[in-house]
């Protein structure tokens, strides 16, 4: 009776059963790390704005504070987006015929409002708070990035669950005293561990309730 | 707006009929591709959201927080704090202010923001149903008035239904005398006619009684559904309930009794209730009379009717100055007259009961509907302009008030749904939600609060204001400056002492009320009785079934048809949802040979309805109940098919009761849709009730340990620990916690498909138990979710979407739920509802296939709450967003949350604060004094599942003397 398998049969068994368990470990592997790359996270996106608004040039180079256009930052859960008004204010003494302010212009001599796109978005079932995190020491810098130095605004970090739970179960280390909640690049001489204690304590931070579902979904 | 459009429910089942078929697999094998090549060409970039700030923003505006206005609802005239987010109203609280109010509303109320986003609400003008322009409508209409002007008014008339508007009346006022020919109408279907003549011959003028029940020991209701008034009802729910509060002792506890045909909230509220039919309530009322000395000597014919009367009538003499009789508006003028002639007899005239003045005094002398009629065929009227009613809906005779309407030459109907009379009429105008309009509104008492707009008019209505200055010629139009200027000329004529106009304006408009405006009760001097005549005082027996009509407790008058909130909201003892039935007593049941469901046919006066019937255990024999607001036809729509108009069996507008009515059994047989089925309690651990001789000897409380458990052990002795407490004494069963809730958490309506597979959504319901006696004992037991400490719905979750929080909470977490449904079995209170359908997305896009914009009922949304989808699980977290949002400012502020801060949607809307919620690990919060209540009981405590939600069990006030009736909660219990 001939032979049914060739003697090469047998390695072929072994590479395809080999092979697949190394396929499907490579698959999930490329998945989970899409899954963390900006390509799924979208850090570093940036969306064409009706006016290419520069916070390198505002912030870090003019120093204006951030709360000067998101100025309901430490009272409602949403920072606020400037109104033209707020524009207005200086633009209309400074760059008045400069092009890319032209649509500020408009919209105030219209009324119509501008339509910024939106870069940093949490979904429609998190529920985010911006007062109570600046009221409890979480600088902007901790979700927003180096915003001074951003020629365009850009999504700084992954703001996925992961994100906000890691910070959620230990926030200490990224604690700030109040007065350094709106700074850019801040840094201390003291031991960022000790202050981050400190700063929990004096802020009465407890991360036992931080966890809880209800704390971000309702 | 088109004809053929479709109610709300219409287009929802169209959108599941549409979901359930699918695409077709053309559709199905286009939508696969598209996906993969938006797939791969979008990757996983977020989508693309735009933020379109102010270009500059209203002063005191917060980006992301509500603002709260104080406005008045025209319908209760009770004032209301009106939530608004970022210009978008959302939800309806009362106003703590207000008299009427006190911080509550009634269950309609809840739903008023509702109608302001209705799709069916209709758009700004038609003539003959096409659409034409404001500017069009006047230039017609302002010749036709000059003309009408230039004769005097001749020709010109106006219909309205009651004006409880200051600015309204002065302009009708000012029309009047410029045009002192022109006639204007009153059109009230609910009427309180024969309140009003009771007083009148009682004390020479008409005036409406308002009982003080807060300062009433003994209250006999006579046929008196008064806590489901729309105008007073809140109020008196909460006086009544401030005589009910058992707490330590609970000195001043009132004793109620009830004597009424069909079981409503009120009397199942009362100590004692005796059902009669409506001639025997008015031989109650004539026999209560002669015990006092009024009229001749009359007995009942039956005992315990008269050891009832017997007892009321001991009990009212023992507690003169401090009892109260109370006569509803379905009993005639007359006994009316004999019940104030009661009342001042007791002294209780002027303490317990007030007697204010109407406030619309035109009701009285102002014609009505059958004038109206007369005028217009005898040729009277040219122009006939109606404001917001609908007088072919709520008429005896539909058909003669049509012919009516066309013997008119010109006619103008202004109000906010295409009904069956605008579509009669020439004119059809949109007017404007009082969320969109400026008014002034007087309360019952006489209180006057502005309306105030929170949005501009979504649908291009216009004022009802405005259309009466342009009949008037005021120069004047726009709403604002005519209310404005009704106050300004009446401040000024106040003299200067509250500060300048604009301060004083400003000041009202932000209290929501006017100081100062209450009415001065009128002084209850009798005059002199009427000649008795011995047939009048004694009514006779009647042969047959009387029929009692009554109007329904949310629709009211049918003004309110079109809501679908309203329409789903279980009706407070029959649990009935999105139709009317004729109530009949289990022996009248017996006798047509009729059970639930089944159809009947009602003959009288010439009009002939089909209806199911139900029977309801404490309905009177002898007596059928049929409530009206039901079948009112909104743009071309039948609002609701299962519901039956019962109006055109009346005589006249007046007209409460029927006698003679021929009922028959039709042979059909409809299920009836309602949201609780058993309504008996074989169980005691349910809804307990004790008496209040019981409870005054009950010691302190004892705690018994709670079974052993499986379940983890939680330390929740840290931090907050929510807790609710429910007081069933203090409970209505009004239903006003259970639209609350659907408005604060973006409930869904399901419609009557999915009702009769008993799929409802809301989070909360209120039980009805009734003891299985002929005359059984009603009491209500509001079943939110009971956040168990051991809840048996988590440990069965997959996906731990159901999982506790450190707070004692038991969340439901979305976005994780897979919908198993296993939440949904092991539970064992059913308060879990499931998403059968995608009732979040926008069923009306879905249905008409425009996905352009956005539909209007989604800005009615709780941007605080997510918007479920299908397939996902959802249930009461104790509006966990209100201690979110409570617990978030009091972290910013850096302190602790004091008692009484988080008030959930239930507790807020309580007429009677029957809710309370707090934090039970402190222990001088309000909740853990409740707890600690020696007649605090857990639902179902035996389970061992340790729920947060508690309950007091309802304390009745027996009077010994009828103690052994059975109806009325002697029982031993605990």
């Amino acid at each position: 009776m001939p032979q049914i398998f060739s003697p090469k049969a047998d390695g072929l068994a072994r590479l395809t059963i080999w092979g697949v368990a190394i396929a499907v470990v490579v698959a999930l592997g490329v998945t989970f790390l899409l899954m963390r790359s900006p390509y799924a996270t979208a850090v570093g996106l940036v969306r064409d704005q009706p006016v290419p608004f520069s916070h390198k040039h505002h912030v870090g180079g003019l120093g204006l504070d951030c709360r000067y256009c998101h100025a309901s930052v430490e009272t409602s859960a949403f920072a606020g987006v400037p109104e033209t008004e707020v524009c207005m204010t200086c633009h209309s003494q400074l760059w008045t015929d400069a092009d890319v302010l032209e649509p500020v212009r408009e919209s105030w001599a219209t009324g119509a409002p501008i339509r910024w796109q939106r870069v940093n978005s949490l979904p429609d079932y998190a529920y985010f708070d911006h007062s109570v995190h600046v009221a409890k020491g979480v600088p902007c810098e901790a979700c927003h990035g180096r915003v001074d130095q951003m020629p365009l605004t850009r999504k700084a970090e992954p703001l996925t669950m992961s994100f906000c739970v890691d910070c959620h179960r230990d926030p200490a280390k990224r604690l700030r005293p109040k007065s350094a909640v709106f700074a850019m690049g801040w840094s201390t001489k003291k031991s960022r561990a000790e202050l981050g204690h400190y700063l929990m304590k004096a802020n009465g931070i407890q991360t036992e309730t931080l966890t809880d579902c209800s704390t971000c979904h309702r | 707006m088109s004809a053929d459009k479709h109610t709300l429910v219409d287009r929802l089942s169209r959108a599941r009929q549409s979901g359930a078929k699918g695409p077709s697999r053309r559709t199905a094998l286009k939508l696969m591709g598209a996906t993969a090549a938006f797939s791969s060409l979008a990757g996983c970039v977020p989508p693309r959201e735009e933020i379109v700030p102010y270009v500059d923003m209203p002063e005191g505006m917060v980006p992301g927080t509500p603002l709260f206005y104080a406005s008045v609802s025209p319908t209760t005239g009770c004032g209301v704090l009106v939530e608004s987010h970022d210009g978008r109203p959302t939800k309806i609280e009362g106003n703590p202010d207000h008299p009427m109010s006190l911080g509550a509303t009634d269950a309609a109320s809840q739903a008023d923001v509702l109608d302001l986003y209705d799709p069916l609400r209709t758009e700004a003008v038609h003539r003959d149903g096409d659409l034409t322009s404001w500017g069009d409508f006047v230039a017609s209409f302002r010749t036709r008035v000059r003309a009408h002007r230039e004769q005097s008014g001749q020709g010109l008339a106006i219909l309205t239904g009651a004006v409880r508007s200051l600015t309204l009346a002065g302009q009708l006022d000012s029309l009047s005398e410029t045009m002192p020919e022109a006639a204007i109408y009153r059109h009230e279907p609910i009427s309180d006619a024969a309140t009003r003549a009771g007083a009148a011959r009682s004390f020479g003028e008409p005036a409406l009684p308002f009982p003080h029940l807060d300062r009433a020991e003994i209250v006999l209701f006579l046929d008196a559904n008064l806590f489901a008034e729309p105008t007073t009802g809140v109020r008196h729910a909460r006086d009544f309930a401030a005589r009910r509060r058992a707490r330590g002792g609970a000195g001043d506890f009132n004793r109620a009794y009830a004597v009424e045909s069909e079981t409503t909230t009120t009397g199942a509220s009362c100590d004692h209730r005796l059902a009669l039919p409506p001639s025997g309530i008015d031989r109650f009322a004539h026999a209560l009379a002669a015990r006092f000395g009024i009229g001749p000597e009359a007995g009942m014919d039956s005992d315990p009717a008269d050891r009832f009367l017997d007892q009321v009538a001991a009990d009212l003499d023992g507690h003169r100055g401090r009892g109260a009789v109370v006569a509803g508006r379905g009993l005639p003028a007359e006994i009316h007259d004999v019940v104030n002639r009661i009342n001042v007899a007791l002294g209780n005239a002027g303490t317990t009961i007030s007697y204010l003045p109407p406030v619309d005094p035109g009701l009285d002398t102002l014609p009505g509907l059958a004038q109206l009629q007369d005028d217009a065929f005898a040729g009277r009227i040219d122009s006939l302009v109606i404001l917001d009613c609908d007088p072919i809906y709520s008429a005896p005779d539909p058909e003669r008030m049509r012919a009516a309407l066309e013997a008119v030459d010109v006619t103008v109907h202004h109000g906010l749904y295409l009904d069956a009379t605008a579509k009669a009429c020439d004119w059809q105008i949109a007017a404007r939600h009082f969320l969109e309009d400026w008014s002034d509104v007087q309360a019952a008492d006489g209180t006057v609060a502005i309306c105030q707009p929170l949005t501009r008019p979504l649908k291009g209505g216009r004022s009802v204001h405005e259309l009466v200055a342009l009949m008037a010629g005021d120069a004047v139009t726009a709403p604002h400056d005519l209310v404005r200027r009704t106050w300004q000329n009446r401040f000024e004529q106040e003299g200067a002492d509250g500060g300048s106009f604009q301060e004083r304006w400003r000041k009202v408009l932000h209290d929501g009320l006017v100081p100062g405006t209450g009415f001065t009760p009128i002084a209850p001097e009798l005059a002199p009785a009427p000649p008795a005549s011995s047939d009048a005082s004694m009514p006779p027996k009647t042969d047959g079934l009387e029929i009692a009509l009554s109007p329904d407790p949310f629709l009211w008058d049918g003004r309110r048809a079109a809501n679908a909130w309203l329409q789903e909201l279980p009706r407070p003892v029959t649990r009935l949802v999105w139709q009317n039935a004729m109530f009949l007593s289990p022996h009248d049941g017996a006798a047509l040979d009729v059970s639930d469901g089944d159809m009947v046919r009602v003959k009288t006066n010439g009009a002939t309805i089909e209806l199911p019937a139900t029977v309801q255990p404490g309905q009177a024999v002898g007596a059928a109940s049929l409530h009206l607001g039901f079948g009112r036809e909104i743009a071309g729509q039948v609002q609701n098919a299962q519901g039956v108009s019962a109006f055109s069996l009346r005589p006249d507008t007046d007209t409460w009761r029927l006698t003679g009515a021929k009922i028959s059994k039709t042979g059909d047989h409809r299920p009836l849709l309602r949201t609780q089925h058993d309504f008996d309690t074989p169980d005691a651990r349910t809804s307990e009730i004790v008496s209040l001789a019981d409870y005054r000897a009950l010691g302190p409380k004892e705690r018994e340990e709670p079974p052993e458990s499986l379940y983890p052990e939680r330390l929740d002795d840290e931090g907050y620990a929510w807790a609710m407490v429910i007081d069933q004494s203090a409970c209505i069963g009004c239903g006003a916690c259970v639209a609350a809730c659907q408005a604060e958490n973006n409930v869904p309506v399901v419609g009557p498909e999915e009702i009769a597979r008993n799929r409802d959504m809301h989070w909360l319901r209120v039980d009805v138990h009734q003891t299985p006696d002929e005359t059984p004992e009603t009491r209500f037991q509001p079943v939110p979710c009971m956040q168990c400490e051991k809840a048996p719905c988590e440990p069965v979750c997959p996906v731990e979407a159901s999982v506790h929080d450190h707070e004692g909470l038991n969340d439901q977490v979305y976005n994780r739920c897979i919908g198993t449904r296993f939440c949904q079995s092991n539970c064992p209170y059913k308060v879990r509802r499931f998403n059968f359908f995608d009732y979040a997305g926008d069923p009306i896009q879905e249905a008409e296939q425009t996905p352009t914009e956005p539909s209007l009922l989604q800005a009615l949304k709780n941007p605080d709450v997510t918007v479920r989808g299908r397939g996902v699980m959802e249930k009461c977290t104790y509006c966990v967003q209100r201690i979110s949002a409570a617990r978030r400012d009091a972290k910013v502020d850096g302190r602790a949350l004091a008692d009484g801060e988080i008030k959930t949607a239930c507790q807020a809307v309580c007429p009677t604060q029957a809710i309370t919620f707090g934090d039970k690990n402190d222990p001088g919060s309000a909740v853990s004094q409740l707890r600690e209540e020696p007649h605090e009981y857990a639902l179902f405590g035996h389970l061992g599942t340790r729920p947060r939600t508690t309950y007091l069990k309802r304390v009745v006030n027996a009077a010994p003397d009828l103690a052994s009736d059975g109806h009325d909660g002697s029982e031993e219990s605990g």
